[in-house]
This record gives structure tokens, sequence and C-alpha cells, in this order.
């Protein structure tokens, strides 16, 4: 009870925190109230990217060791934040467009396709949500023993309300002294642990402690980290080897030790499960749907927006880059003390009680209320950025009127969309959710910004014809999977077919309809790839308004 | 009168386009030039990405060591994100 009163108080000054650093303003169109009316400086901008990603599962650790496929996770983002830097963000940001859906239409001048967009938006962003509705009940479930939907609840209704308060202007900021926040917390409470462990341990112990490493831990994670279809490949009959030459220093170097092991290790022969070397495709695939789905996360693109232009938008993804690498310290930090002090067990369970187990009293329970309120921050983080990406896509795809009414409307219907398929859905899904959302996005929106962006003769024919295949294909194998019907690699990892499928429909149906190139290309590869007139040589910004929308619709964000 | 302006195109053109001097109306001469220089030095960096990502599981396997794969993702990203300001470097020498 204790703890759920101090995670609880913990919870509500952070939120009164970060909130305060919404400055919510008043706005009196919707274009305005969604993008911010001030350019946000790349660092700052770049905090907030970076939030999003360290949300739900990369928060607690859960991600580094205990599913399938949260190993290469942040490895494989980091690389996606490297492709969107060098093909997307600077033209796409001087494209002036503000969302996926406006630059689909912009580019191929078709409305169909918009609408398209604007659902792989919304099946995207619910995949993220759903995620982190899940996340935020299995914490309050954990800590205060109260129902999971008292969690759900309580993060969409403070979602909703920090998106409704001021758009993405107000949220930039939340998201970006959440970042800072969530890292105090995170590092803060993880060394404090780690020190308490160190203090604890006769230096004596240290070999004596290595050698009892958990048999399965490493064994485990690798075997899982490869993302093995069936989690009984992983090698669990290793048996603990002492190691001779254990090194006794810093406790931090624990994965060191686990050298000792690697000449014992004999390649894996499991008996039902394929070797390492054929768990390889499936780390390659997680790596690359990743990397790939990266840019067409809803939440992501709209963040280039209130970057001042090209330049600042690229400074901002590299800001992002950087600050994602430091927070990647994290599960690690967690997920080998856990393993190491709690043995067995569900090891996301395990991270969240892991500061009662080591410290039983007031002091547990003060650290325990921070890891919760901090992971909570971080769900919050994820679902406004999603929430206002999302509603303000649909509401421009419902309604061409100018009205805040219609984007709190959207806002309202996504959050509430959200909660139903979380009361569906089962909280072990969230991993495969996410994954889910990194494929879809691969396949669908991946190769219409790449293609968009450097091919002059892309039509809309042919993004529609690839749209359609790649995330046909996907939710079909998707659909296999769940049927229990096992095709190898493509089912546990639908990006490695339809990827391919999608890039070469689109440019296959492009070549086929010549006729339907739209006209102005030019114009439009002009726009994207030449920089703006600089800030510093014209004086004041002065774009003209008009030019960003293609159908007359209310400019977004020109006048900062 | 046409015959007049056209040398002053010319000129500005061979002195190359000083930033800030395009105009949004008219596609500007040298569009294709700059585009195929962004995408191939865009395409340098996607491959280095995705060389250094793919061997992530590769030397993973080839270690053979448990637990090497978080030492390895951890200390990919320095990599990653030195790849990506010597990518931001060169975009905009490009651009100016």
């Amino acid at each position: 009870m204790t703890v759920a009163v101090l995670s609880w108080t913990a919870f509500v000054v952070l939120l009164g925190i970060s909130v305060s650093a919404a400055r919510p303003r008043r706005y009196s169109a919707p274009a305005q109230l969604q993008a911010a009316r001030r350019a946000v400086r790349p660092w700052r901008n770049g905090a907030a990217i970076s939030s999003e990603f360290t949300s739900a599962a990369v928060c607690l650790g859960l991600a580094g060791l205990s599913s399938a496929s949260g190993g290469w996770h942040p490895a494989g983002v980091a690389g996606g934040f490297v492709i969107v830097l060098a093909l997307v963000v600077a033209p796409l940001r001087r494209s002036r467009t503000y969302t996926l859906p406006d630059f689909a239409e912009w580019r191929l001048g078709s409305v169909p396709l918009r609408c398209l967009t604007t659902m792989l938006s919304l099946v995207i962003g619910m995949a993220f949500l759903v995620a982190q509705l899940h996340a935020a009940g299995v914490v309050v479930r954990l800590l205060t023993g109260m129902p999971a939907w008292a969690g759900w609840a309580a993060l969409a209704a403070a979602g909703v309300a920090i998106a409704l308060a001021g758009g993405t202007g107000s949220v930039t900021s939340v998201q970006a002294s959440q970042y800072w926040l969530k890292l105090v917390i995170f590092v803060g409470v993880g060394v404090v642990l780690w020190a308490v462990w160190w203090h604890h341990l006769p230096s004596g112990d240290v070999t004596a402690f290595v050698a009892g490493l958990p048999d399965g831990l490493w064994e485990g994670a690798v075997g899982t980290s490869y993302g093995a279809a069936d989690p009984s490949a992983a090698p669990a009959h290793a048996p603990a080897h002492a190691p001779a030459h254990a090194p006794a220093h810093a406790p931090a170097h624990a994965p060191a030790p686990a050298h000792a092991h690697a000449p014992d290790l004999a390649p894996a022969p499991q008996g039902g499960g394929d070797g390492m070397a054929g768990l390889l495709p499936g780390a390659l695939m997680v790596l690359l749907a990743c990397a790939l789905g990266t840019m067409g996360l809803p939440h992501v693109i709209v963040r280039l927006h209130v970057a001042l232009d090209g330049h600042e938008a690229r400074r901002s993804i590299v800001a992002a880059q950087a600050m994602l690498a430091l927070f990647c310290v994290v599960p690690p930090l967690y997920g080998v003390l856990s393993a190491v002090v709690a043995r067995g067990g569900v090891m996301d369970e395990i991270v969240l009680l892991l500061p009662a187990r080591m410290l039983p009293g007031p002091a547990g329970d003060l650290l325990t209320g921070l890891l919760a309120a901090g992971a909570f921050v971080a769900f919050l983080a994820t679902a406004c950025g999603v929430l206002s990406a999302v509603g303000g896509a649909i509401s421009a795809c419902v309604s061409r009127a100018t009205g805040a009414s219609v984007f709190r409307g959207a806002v309202l219907a996504v959050a509430l969309t959200a909660l139903a398929l979380t009361m569906a859905t089962d909280p072990s899904g969230s991993m495969p959710l996410m994954m889910l959302g990194f494929s879809l996005s691969a396949a669908t929106l991946c190769p219409l910004l790449l293609l968009g962006i450097w091919w002059r003769r892309l039509t809309d024919a042919g993004v529609l014809a690839g749209a359609v295949a790649g995330g046909g294909v996907t939710a079909a194998l998707v659909v296999c999977e769940q049927t229990g019907l096992n095709l190898g690699v493509p089912t546990s990892h639908p990006a490695s077919v339809a990827v391919p499928l999608a890039f070469a429909v689109m440019v296959v149906i492009s070549l086929v309809t010549p006729g339907r190139v739209p006209g102005g290309v030019g114009r439009m590869m002009a726009r994207m790839h030449l920089p703006e007139p600089s800030e510093r040589a014209g004086g004041h910004r002065s774009s003209p308004g008009a030019d960003r929308s293609p159908s007359g619709r209310v400019p977004h964000t020109d006048d900062y | 009168m046409t015959a007049r302006r056209v040398p002053v195109t010319r000129r500005r053109r061979v002195a190359g386009r000083p930033r800030g001097a395009f105009t949004p109306e008219g596609e500007a001469p040298d569009v294709g030039e700059l585009v195929s220089r962004q995408l191939r030095q865009a395409l340098a960096t996607v491959a280095a990405a995705l060389i250094s990502l793919a061997g992530l599981p590769a030397v993973a396997l080839w270690l053979r060591a448990p637990g090497a794969w978080v030492a390895l993702t951890l200390a990919v990203q320095p990599v990653l994100v030195a790849l990506a300001v010597h990518h931001l470097k060169r975009a905009e020498r490009l651009e100016r």
C-alpha cells in the first residue's frame, strides 16, 4: 500500500512538472493547434523524438532480455535514424507537408492515396498505443493491486488531456522534459541498486557469484535475441561452468565474465529448433524492419515540422539519435541486475519489484515508486505523441473544415478505440504488436517515402498497388502466424517478404503507368531538394503559406 | 530584350547558385545534378549503416560468447551516431 501511495504521488508530481513545461496556449485553428507556433530548436526537438522511443518496452528493460525481438530493437532503431537522416529528413521538411497523408497527396495528387496513408498511420499508431496501455496496466496491477483497466484509463485520460491542451507544440515540450526526467530516474535508480548490490556483496564473493550466474541467462538471452520462432530452442541445457579467471572489478562489467563460458558453449545442438546460424535470418529481419520502419512512424514525421527548416530538422534527428544511444544503457543496467538478483520468474515483473526485493523498507518503496512513475511518464510520452499525430492525420482526412473540434473529436475517438482494442488483446502481445507496427510501416510507408522523394517517375497507381501488396502480405502472414500455420522466417518476420515485394510492385506499376506521373514533378523535386533561403541571410523567414498545402487548405506552420 | 536577359541567367548558372538564391516557382537549372549528388551521398551513408547493422548478428554468431549481443548493441550505438554526424556535415557542406 505504501508503494501504491508513493508511486502515485511521484507520478502526480512528475506529471505536474511536465505539464507545467507544456505552457498550453489558446489556438483558434486546428492547423495552429497541431503544429507548434514557434520553431523548436534541434536539441529540444531531438529530446522529444527520442522520448518516443524510450517507451514501455525499452524503459523497463523487458525488451533487452525477455522478449524475442526486443534484443535487437535499439540497434535497429538507431540504424533507422541514420537512414531517416540520410534519405528522408531534409526533403520531407522542405516539402512543407505536415503529415504523411499530406505528403502523399501533395506528391502524387491523389485523394484515395491520402485516405490509404491515413488508414496505415492509424493502424501503426494504434499498435503503439495498445502496447503502451497494456504496459501501464501491468505496472498498475503489479504495484497497487488495482485492476489493469485503472492503468489504461489513467494513461488514456492523461494522454488525451495533454494532446488536447496544445497540440504538437506542447507535446514537444512535454516530451523533451520527460526525456531528461526519465533518464535521471532510470539511471539514478539503477546506479543506486547496483551500489547496494555491490555494497552487500563481500568482495571475496565475486568469483563465487560469477560462477553462480544463472545458467540459462546468457544462453537464453542469445537464443531469444536471435528471434527464435520457438522459445524452447534456446539452449537451456548448458550447465554452469565455474570460470577460471573471473574479473573481480566493477560489477558493471558483469557481462564480461560470460566470455569464460565461450569455449564450453557448443554450437547449440537443439533438438527441434534450428541452430544459431539458422536463427540469423530472424535477427537480420528484426533489424531490417526496425531500420526501415522508423521513418514511417507517424509521431516521428510530425516532429520534423516543428523544426525551423531542413538543416534544423537534420540536426534534430542527429540529436535524437545521440540521446537515444545514451538511453540504451538503461535496459542492460536493469536486465543484468534483475537476472542476477532474482533468478527465475517473469523478467518484466521482476524489474519493477527489484528495489523492494533488494531494499526492504521505505527506501525500497521510494525507489519502486520512482521507477513506476518514470515508467508511467514513458508510456505517457509515447501515448500523447501518437494520439496527437494520428488525431491530426484523421481530422485532416475526415473533414476539410477548419475547427479545433474535429481534431479534438479525432483524438478522443482514437483513444477510445485504443482502449477497446486493449480490452480485446492480451498484455503479452505488446512487443509483437510494436514489431508489427514497424513491419507494416517498413512495407508500406517506407517505399512511398523513399521513392516519392528520390524517384521522379513514381505514380499514384504504383504507390496504391505497392502499399496494398505490402500491407496485404503483412496482414496475411500475421493471420498465418495466429492460426498456427508456420512458414518459417516469413511468418515470424513478415518484413522479409513484404518489404521487397512492396518496393518491386511500386516500381513496376509506376513504370507501367507513365501517363499518371503528376504534372509539375520537377517543381516538387526542386522544392524538396534545394536548400531553403537562409534564415540568416534572408532575415525574417517569409515563405508563402499557400504553397504548403496542395488543395488550398489552411497552411500549417509557416508564420513562426 | 530577351537577348539581353539570357547572359545574365547564364552567368549566374556558371558562377554557381549562391545559398538562398533559389526561387520557389521555377525549377532551378541544377536540381538534377544536386539531387544525384545528394542521393549518392545518402546511399553511401545508408550502405554503411546497413552493413554495420547486418554485421551485428554475424559478429555475435562468430564470437559465440553468451551475452556478446548485449555488448554489441551498446557498442554499435556510438558507431551509428558518428556516422550520422559525419553525414550531417557532408550534407551541409554540399548545400552550402
